[in-house]
């Protein structure tokens, strides 16, 4: 069955439509790519499903059958759903081992679990911090502050492993990482596919799917899903460019 | 026994010379002098009105038409098991050494507690100025501890009604590891009472000491603090100074701290606005040796109607000196911050290096911050930095919380508390530093439970490592 259900989604943000009437069905434990040429609404799809508020919704989104748009962002979060950011930003103030101990207890507290007390929240988060090559001194830091690129998307990596969703979905996790980087980030998501787990990537590039091999890869085009097809889709993109696809997509 | 009954008087009738009899007949005869000439200060100029640029932001109307008492000579008979003071102390940390307290303007021997250390004398100042304590008193006004120019009206009555206080001296080369710690109290019993103590300080020379004050009262408790800490810190002498001002949000706070500083000594000066209906937290720093060192944190986070003032003034008389101010505040509802901070670097005071950085948080549309950073620069060869932000609230990072699970109103108590942690952390570790939190904690969040946020807090500390989250 579908993970996710997406319906003639479209966002608005100052008058302009971004998102035209998207369609999207994810099956359960499936990894879904999506690529596209600058200012198609990638970032935007993204933004729109973790419930950023800058934008006017309309259509249907099914997170398992759940009607997401009504919910709040921390709703959605506590309901499976996780965006790996692709500018996570810095948090002064906020040491990173509290930021994320409360995200994990607020996300068990909504399966039912009892919340980790600070010494087993360590013990559970080490273990995953060696999936992404973290070492501990970053729990000690506030949260992004003074990470570096590379550092931000593994943190985000990090928190993904550490709170364990149905639905993750990274914009652009690769972009601005050099070939080391990507292959850390690729190795966790990697790592991270389960058979009740879906991912929707959104890149630019083809090299993160080479090491993250997608199930479906999806072209996103003037705000719509203009082509979809395997693996093989993305080779031909990096090869031919968008500018055919779109000409094909408005047939 | 029980105390004469009092007449009443409001600040504003106290500015009429003729309404401040002459209370104290056994006064020595300088002194006698000294308090005839302040109130001759506080006759000629009167208080301070908003047209002065230090009182432009404090609306003053209500408090100088108060009505007080002065509290009565002599000590306070308040008892250890005290209903009220108590366990108003009780929620203060024993910080190991010296606790003097005031209870309503009035030293209280049975809840203050003497340490004896070698190397540090603390006295109350009415025995020092005692007409049989020698010349003690009189050197006190010789090193300006006593006496000097008034900075104010407020500074003049203080000198005129002084009625306790605590003289500290620090011998040459001492240091003293456990703080002093001074309390002043509001019971709010009685009429409200307008409570002038005077605080000299002597730091000698290459010596170390912690001071805390502490002024809070029992919530609804009405009166007025006015309090001057005047300290002269010898070559090589270190004060660390940690203000904490909780007071109940009925009384009014005034203090001064007024601070000397000889070749290379240090002031490291923390200053916390948390409650009072109208406070201001005055800082008079002067630097007349070379290659001082001032640093001055300060936090406000003023409420409801509250007013939270702070006027800075910090001036390089010699050469090297450095000076550095940060200051955030965190204002709700229809509370008024304001940052008023001024460097003068005087003629001759070359390759000072001063910077002052105040941010303010609104949280609310009624919510006001002023901010005021001002150099004077009077020599040629200097580093002279300012910086000044108000804004609210960033809506990435608050999305980025809450994208990750954490409710909305948490999300804003995290980030709130975030602004100010800077200031709390710098703190060092132990008692101080989680009261100080605790405290910050609860007035940001009256609503809240303070032993989780505590927890919060004791959590929320970049910097330590993983393994000593335990």
């Amino acid at each position: 069955m579908n993970l996710l259900e997406i319906e003639g989604l479209t966002a608005t943000i100052n008058g302009k439509q971004i998102l035209k009437g998207l369609d999207l069905a994810l099956p359960a434990g499936q990894v879904h790519a999506i690529m596209g040429p600058n200012g198609a609404g990638k970032s935007t799809l993204a933004n729109v499903l973790a419930g950023r508020e800058d934008y006017e919704v309309s259509g249907s989104v099914r997170l398992d059958g759940e009607d997401l748009l009504t919910m709040a962002p921390e709703e959605r979060a506590v309901a499976g759903l996780f965006l790996a950011f692709q500018h996570p930003v810095e948090i002064p103030g906020v040491g990173n081992s509290y930021f994320l101990r409360t995200a994990l207890n607020a996300v068990r507290s909504a399966r039912g679990e009892d919340p980790l007390d600070a010494m087993d929240f360590m013990a559970y988060t080490k273990e995953r911090m060696a999936l992404v090559e973290m070492d501990a001194s970053f729990l000690g830091r506030s949260v992004n502050e003074g990470f570096s690129g590379g550092e931000r998307k593994r943190n985000e990596i990090l928190q993904m492993a550490i709170l364990e969703p149905r639905m993750a979905i990274l914009d652009e996790t690769d972009s601005g990482l050099d070939i080391d980087a990507v292959r850390i980030v690729a190795h966790g998501a990697n790592t991270l596919r389960a058979p009740d787990r879906s991912m929707l990537v959104i890149t630019h590039h083809q090299r993160l799917l080479d090491e993250l091999v997608p199930d479906v890869v999806h072209v996103l085009a003037e705000g719509r899903i203009v082509r979809s097809g395997g693996p093989d889709l993305a080779k031909e993109l990096e090869a031919s460019g968008y500018a055919r696809l779109e000409l094909e997509g408005a047939r | 026994m029980t105390d004469p009954v009092a007449d009443t008087v409001t600040l504003a009738e106290l500015a009429d010379a003729r309404a401040v009899a002459p209370r104290e007949s056994h006064d020595p005869e300088w002194l006698t002098t000294l308090r005839a000439t302040s109130v001759d200060y506080v006759a000629e100029h009167g208080y301070p009105t908003r047209k002065l640029e230090d009182w432009r932001y404090v609306r003053l109307e209500k408090l100088l038409a108060t009505e007080f008492v002065t509290p009565p000579a002599g000590p306070s008979d308040v008892a250890a098991d005290d209903a009220i003071v108590k366990p108003l102390l009780a929620r203060v940390p024993d910080l190991g050494g010296t606790r003097i307290v005031f209870v309503d303007g009035r030293f209280a021997p049975a809840v203050s507690r003497l340490v004896p250390v070698d190397g540090l004398r603390v006295t109350q100042l009415s025995a020092a100025l005692a007409p049989d304590a020698s010349s003690t008193g009189e050197d006190l006004v010789g090193d300006d501890l006593i006496g000097a120019d008034p900075q104010h009206a407020f500074d003049a009555l203080n000198m005129a009604l002084t009625s306790a206080g605590v003289h500290i001296a620090v011998a040459d080369g001492a240091v003293i590891d456990a703080p002093v710690h001074v309390i002043h109290v509001f019971t709010g019993r009685g009429e409200p009472v307008l409570a002038n103590l005077r605080h000299p300080v002597r730091i000698g020379e290459n010596a170390q000491m912690t001071l805390v004050t502490s002024a809070f009262g029992a919530p609804g408790a009405l009166g007025c603090l006015n309090v001057t800490t005047r300290a002269r810190l010898g070559a090589g002498a270190t004060l660390h100074h940690r203000d904490l001002q909780n007071q109940p949000v009925t009384a009014f706070h005034l203090s001064l701290l007024d601070v000397t500083q000889e070749a290379n000594s240090e002031l490291d000066g923390f200053v916390s606005a948390l409650g009072a209906a109208i406070a201001r937290h005055e800082v008079h720093v002067r630097q007349v040796g070379v290659d001082a060192n001032t640093h001055i944190d300060g936090l406000y986070v003023p409420r409801g109607e509250q007013q939270h003032d702070h006027p800075i003034l910090i001036e390089h008389f010699a050469e090297g000196g450095v000076s550095r101010e940060i200051y955030r505040g965190v204002i709700d509802d229809r509370g008024h911050g304001v940052f008023n901070g001024q460097i003068v670097i005087h003629p001759g005071a070359q390759r000072i290096d001063s910077d002052q950085s105040n941010k303010n948080l609104l949280l609310s549309d009624t919510a006001e911050a002023d901010t005021r950073p001002r150099l004077l620069i009077y020599a040629d060869d200097v580093k002279a930095t300012h910086g000044a932000s108000v804004g609210r609230l960033d809506d990435e990072q608050l999305f980025y919380l809450r994208s990750r699970g954490v409710p909305d109103a948490e999300a804003r108590r995290v980030l709130t508390y975030a602004f100010v942690a800077e200031i709390v952390e710098t703190i060092s570790q132990g008692p101080l530093h989680d009261h100080v939190a605790a405290l910050v904690s609860a007035r940001l969040h009256p609503d809240e439970d303070t032993r989780h946020a505590a927890e919060v807090l004791a959590e929320t500390v970049p910097g330590i490592e993983p393994e000593d989250v335990r």
